[in-house]
């Protein structure tokens, strides 16, 4: 039998993959600081008996790309919703140990620490921020977090060598491999008052899924015809 | 494609959130010290196929890990305690804070409530009372056969007699602040609770502790801004629809590969 039904099969199952991600994407069209992923395809040839066989082709999901682009602002006015304009990663310490987030819809618990919606203390120059009482909190272009007039503590912005090896720990964070590279960006450029949105972009989402929809009926369908030349050759040459 | 169907599930329930948050703001877009509120998203835990930095051979390494996503929660509803506009009503009971605080009101099973909404009236007994009767905390009374009452900023209330130029003072009203507004658990009826997530209430006198000043004759306007909500309306509505294509897409392929012949 033909090796190419095979291939398809594998295609229509990269495909598959390929939703996968593309809903995800789709579910966190509204999620603050969400960045896109794409499923990246690779060719791969069967190996038998220790020799490449080239017919035997086929399509595995070799790896998902994140896509860190800058999403756009959203105002909100509220004063402790922080953007990055550019580069870099707000430093959370959360109960699993230091992952980063682009999403700054940051809050002060009752113990007056500056944290994330679900509580990850965001960390300043020196340590995790802390407000005093009684005061209003500001943050200044510069990441300065501002008790009134009183300076608390530069917003920790971090930025790394290698943005793709980041890993995604859900919750809106990530987490760097030990060996990762990193930077402490000197002075960050903070918009206080906005949010940064999901960077996906629903239309070329749209399309893209309807691109993985068809590729997989033409899979397929591609099977399908394997399968009957199979049934005829079967029935034709047994005659 | 089992994931795709759950990610838009997903997606479609928390736009479904988004979409009554809105509903809930637009509402009470005439109430009395309401504040808006929004919904905050995060991504769900991704699924793990291949982690980032896996040996590919001896000398390679995967420079990007294989995870896909599984889609979107809901983590918290954000209140936005920024300052409403102020409405003349010149009624010497209708009072607003001008900046932070709450007024301490006392719920009908003896516990502590707060509110933003101003609006006083006098009960048989002449106390101050909420529209629902609940009374200010501490407890105001203002005495027969004044005739007229004055709120000052610090919540000082003072009154005259007629033909009496004497002023007396009747009492005080004192607000409280949170550390954390946001954690406030809202019990309805333009009240507040204090919760473990909103700290301690710091009470004091209008003014002073970084509390707002109040003014009489003034009720705060909710801060919902109609022409913001309707556009994050129409942005929730778009992703439901998006999510709900997923579904139909992976739908269809299901269904191809169901009559695979």
């Amino acid at each position: 039998m033909a090796n190419g039904i095979y291939s398809a099969l594998a295609g229509a199952a990269t495909q598959a993959q390929a939703l996968d991600v593309m809903a995800n994407n789709l579910a966190n069209l509204e999620t603050t600081g969400f960045k896109g992923s794409r499923a990246i395809f690779k060719e791969v040839l069967i190996k038998a008996d220790g020799v490449l066989n080239q017919t035997a082709r086929q399509v595995v999901v070799d790896e998902v790309q994140t896509d860190f682009s800058h999403g756009g602002v959203l105002v909100t006015n509220r004063p402790l919703d922080l953007a990055i304009a550019g580069d870099g990663f707000f430093e959370i310490e959360t109960a699993e140990g230091v992952r980063y987030t682009r999403s700054g819809s940051f809050q002060v618990d009752a113990e007056r620490n500056l944290t994330t919606a679900d509580g990850g203390l965001v960390m300043g120059d020196g340590g995790p921020l802390q407000a005093p009482p009684e005061r209003t909190l500001q943050v200044n272009e510069r990441g300065m977090l501002m008790a009134d007039d009183l300076e608390i503590g530069t917003l920790k912005v971090v930025e790394f060598e290698n943005r793709d090896n980041l890993i995604q720990a859900g919750h809106s964070l990530w987490e760097a491999p030990e060996e990762l590279d990193q930077e402490v960006v000197e002075s960050p450029k903070i918009i206080s008052g906005a949010l940064e949105r999901s960077n996906v972009n629903a239309l070329k989402a749209m399309t893209n899924m309807i691109r993985i929809s068809r590729s997989y009926e033409a899979l397929l369908k591609t099977v399908e015809t394997f399968r009957a030349t199979d049934k005829r050759a079967a029935a034709e040459l047994g005659k | 494609m089992f994931r795709a169907l759950s990610s838009a599930a997903t997606g479609m329930e928390a736009q479904e959130k988004k979409v009554e948050t809105i509903a809930n703001n637009i509402a009470n877009v005439n109430t009395t010290g309401f504040k808006k509120q929004r919904v905050e998203f995060q991504d769900l835990l991704y699924d793990t196929l291949t982690p980032a930095g896996a040996k590919t051979s001896e000398q390679t390494q995967s420079p990007t890990g294989l995870q896909i996503g599984q889609g979107v929660r809901s983590v918290a509803t954000v209140r936005e305690f920024s300052m409403g506009s102020l409405q003349n009503t010149n009624r010497v009971f209708d009072m607003a804070i001008e900046g932070s605080g709450f007024f301490k009101v006392k719920m009908p099973d003896g516990e502590p409530a707060y509110t933003r909404a101003g609006t006083f009236q006098l009960s048989k007994d002449g106390q101050l009372v909420t529209p629902e009767g609940m009374e200010l905390d501490p407890s105001i009374v203002i005495p027969v056969g004044i005739d007229q009452v004055f709120v000052g900023a610090d919540g000082t209330i003072t009154s005259t007699q007629a033909g009496d130029t004497a002023v007396t003072e009747i009492g005080k009203i004192t607000i409280a602040n949170f550390v954390n507004a946001s954690g406030l658990q809202a019990v309805g009826h333009n009240l507040y609770r204090a919760s473990p997530a909103s700290g301690e209430p710091i009470e004091g006198t209008p003014g002073t502790q970084g509390l707002g000043t109040i003014l009489s004759g003034h009720l705060e306007t909710a801060n919902v801004k109609v022409v913001d909500e309707m556009v994050q309306l129409i942005a929730a509505q778009r992703a439901y629809e998006s999510n709900s294509r997923v579904i139909k897409a992976a739908d269809e392929m299901l269904r191809s590969t169901a009559s695979l012949r």
